[in-house]
């Protein structure tokens, strides 16, 4: 939608109202759907005002900004009245045919069964009758004419089908989502089975398609004391994880995510208590899997809990004179993670 | 639409764990050595006996006129080399030893291990030890050394060859845990025994024969000092053959029990 359409949020409302001709004229020139639909209500409305006045019982409501009568005049700007209320009349939804409620920072218009929010912190209390009035003109536009009680003397033509009122305003990206984001934290993983726990940290990117998030980063943990067969050793890990994480209840201020993927780590041990102590290296590759959940979101990005499972089908075997082989490091892996996630862009 | 996006994303995501899977399985699934608890090792693969010679206390030859060492490769344990020990111990003419020694310089707490090889079997008339611990009244005292435990063989009322342990503390034979214990001939078999030197009662003995343990002495003073000897050896008295050989092979002292099973070197 170009840039200069009203758009659904009245914060980006920013052209100040301008009499009927000049807003046709406007809109006409920007190509929208909507503002195509304001042009041919306009077209056909010549100067019937309604009588500010004298709301009839077609726009109620206990809002305060806007006022119903308030709205009803500004529809009265916009398009020929008489035209129009049996068209709101004969709407499915009401009685009455148009509501407008005051939220605050916000307010809602109900034409027929079609509702509208807006949000408005400034309320500005005329934009916001001229923003009711609009929605109002649309729907009455898009509605079909009501069976006439009798002929009409000159019944206008149907108008076109208006798309921008049939379909609800384009949602905005939620407070706190990012196409690419920088997850970093704390974490912490257990070697189950060689009695270990290791504290260390992560860093990886979080890259965002509809509910689909591509996660790829690096984590380490510190070095921390396990038991291996009857070998004592002091290890550390660190690796690199690529995963696919899908998002649960993506509009919620908490929602979960659950994650699989792979993992490539580099595991070193050393051992502590043998009389020629070695330090080797291996390398390991499994899969991984967990769920998380986001919170507090905020603009910069949001926190973050995740519990993930590594496993490794084969992991390395671990040998020390006289005995030879003594075991092998941990198959299975459990670990937590918590920080932030920045949205990059 | 959406179809296509999913199958473009698992794509990606595929081509990226190939790529960290390809590069990752050279070094998956690997071996880490993280080292070793055995201390000394003699395995006269080299030909001599500078392992035994070499080390703190070492020392490798015959303290009789009849005895006499060299590495053979006639029989070996692992690899090409053992020693053999042989000894002349007719009756009347004394004992008569070959043999290696590690003297001092071991751990106050220790295994110590040895694979032997008896091509024929003898008759004991006096004695034969093949496995000895000597100690020390006073550390800087050679003087002072006197002998502690004997493993030796001796023979059955089938004449067969089995194993013995005398504690010269008591002037006796232990024993046995496990009676009828056989020494084969012709095959090797291990003597590995855990020392506890102490001058407590926490000192101890343990003997295992091929890994299975057959005597011990627990809960008792050892010797009064830390010194510790000990000796791999063909010590005969009184054997019939009068010259009896015996090969050695894959000594070791360790800080964990090697058993028949263990490596001794990489």
């Amino acid at each position: 939608m170009p840039a200069g359409c009203l758009n659904a949020r009245m914060r980006r409302v920013t052209d100040p109202w301008r009499a009927p001709r000049a807003r046709g004229r406007r809109v006409a020139s920007l190509g929208c759907a909507g503002g195509a639909a304001l042009l041919a209500l306009v077209s056909r409305a010549g100067h019937a005002a309604a009588d500010s006045d004298h709301a009839p019982d077609v726009v109620q409501g206990t809002s305060a900004c806007p006022e119903p009568r308030a709205v009803w005049a500004a529809l009265g700007a916009l398009v020929v009245i008489d035209g129009v209320e049996p068209r709101l009349r004969a709407l499915p939804g009401g009685p009455p045919p148009v509501e407008v409620t005051d939220r605050g920072a916000a307010f809602r218009v109900r034409v027929g069964d079609r509702t509208r929010d807006y949000e408005d912190t400034a309320r500005d209390c005329g934009n916001r009758a001229k923003l009711a009035a609009l929605f109002v003109a649309l729907a009455a536009d898009s509605a079909e004419d009501p069976l006439p009680a009798k002929p009409p003397e000159a019944p206008p033509a149907p108008p076109p089908p208006v798309n921008v009122t049939a379909s609800q305003p384009p949602a905005a990206r939620p407070v706190g989502r990012h196409t690419l984001s920088l997850e970093v934290g704390a974490d912490a993983r257990v070697a189950i089975g060689a009695s270990s726990t290791a504290p260390g940290a992560l860093v990886q990117l979080a890259f965002e398609r509809g509910r689909w998030e591509l996660t790829a980063g690096a984590r380490g943990g510190a070095p921390a004391e396990a038991t291996i067969g009857e070998v004592h050793v002091r290890q550390w890990r660190v690796a690199a994880q690529l995963a696919a994480r899908v998002r649960l209840g993506d509009d919620r201020p908490v929602f979960p995510f659950l994650e699989l993927g792979a993992v490539a780590a580099l595991l070193s041990e050393r051992a502590t208590d043998l009389a020629t102590a070695r330090a080797g290296e291996a390398g390991e590759l499994g899969i991984v899997g967990g769920g998380g959940v986001r919170f507090l979101r905020r603009g910069w990005g949001s926190a973050f809990v995740l519990v993930e499972a590594e496993l490794d089908p084969a992991p390395p075997t671990i040998s020390a004179l006289p005995a030879g082989e003594v075991g092998r490091t941990p198959r299975l892996w459990a670990g937590a993670a918590a920080g932030v996630s920045v949205g990059l862009f | 639409m959406t179809r296509s996006f999913m199958c473009s994303w698992w794509s990606y995501l595929l081509v990226v764990g190939a790529i960290l899977a390809v590069g990752c399985l050279p070094a998956c699934g690997g071996n880490i050595d993280v080292g070793s608890d055995i201390l000394w090792t003699a395995r006269f693969e080299d030909g001599t006996f500078d392992e035994w010679t070499s080390a703190p206390g070492g020392g490798a030859g015959a303290s009789s006129p009849t005895g006499r060492i060299e590495v053979s490769g006639d029989h070996a344990r692992a690899g090409l080399f053992a020693a053999k020990l042989s000894i002349e111990a007719p009756s009347g003419a004394g004992a008569q030893s070959a043999g290696m020694s590690r003297r001092g310089d071991l751990p106050a707490e220790g295994y110590y291990s040895a694979w032997y090889y008896l091509p024929q079997m003898a008759h004991v008339g006096q004695y034969w030890v093949i496995f000895k611990l000597r100690r020390r009244a006073v550390v800087d005292d050679p003087a002072s050394e006197g002998e502690l435990f004997d493993v030796g063989l001796g023979n059955d009322t089938n004449g067969e060859m089995n194993l013995q342990l005398f504690d010269h503390r008591v002037s006796a034979i232990v024993p046995m845990q496990v009676p009828g214990q056989v020494v084969p001939i012709g095959v090797w078999f291990q003597i590995e025994a855990y020392y506890r030197n102490a001058s407590d009662s926490t000192g101890a003995l343990v003997v295992w024969f091929d890994g299975q343990p057959v005597v011990g002495v627990e809960g008792t003073a050892t010797s009064p000092t830390p010194w510790v000897e000990w000796d791999v050896l063909n010590l005969g008295n009184d054997l019939t053959p009068t010259g009896p050989t015996l090969f050695v092979d894959d000594c070791a002292v360790s800080r964990r029990r090697v058993g028949p099973g263990g490596r001794i070197a990489d």
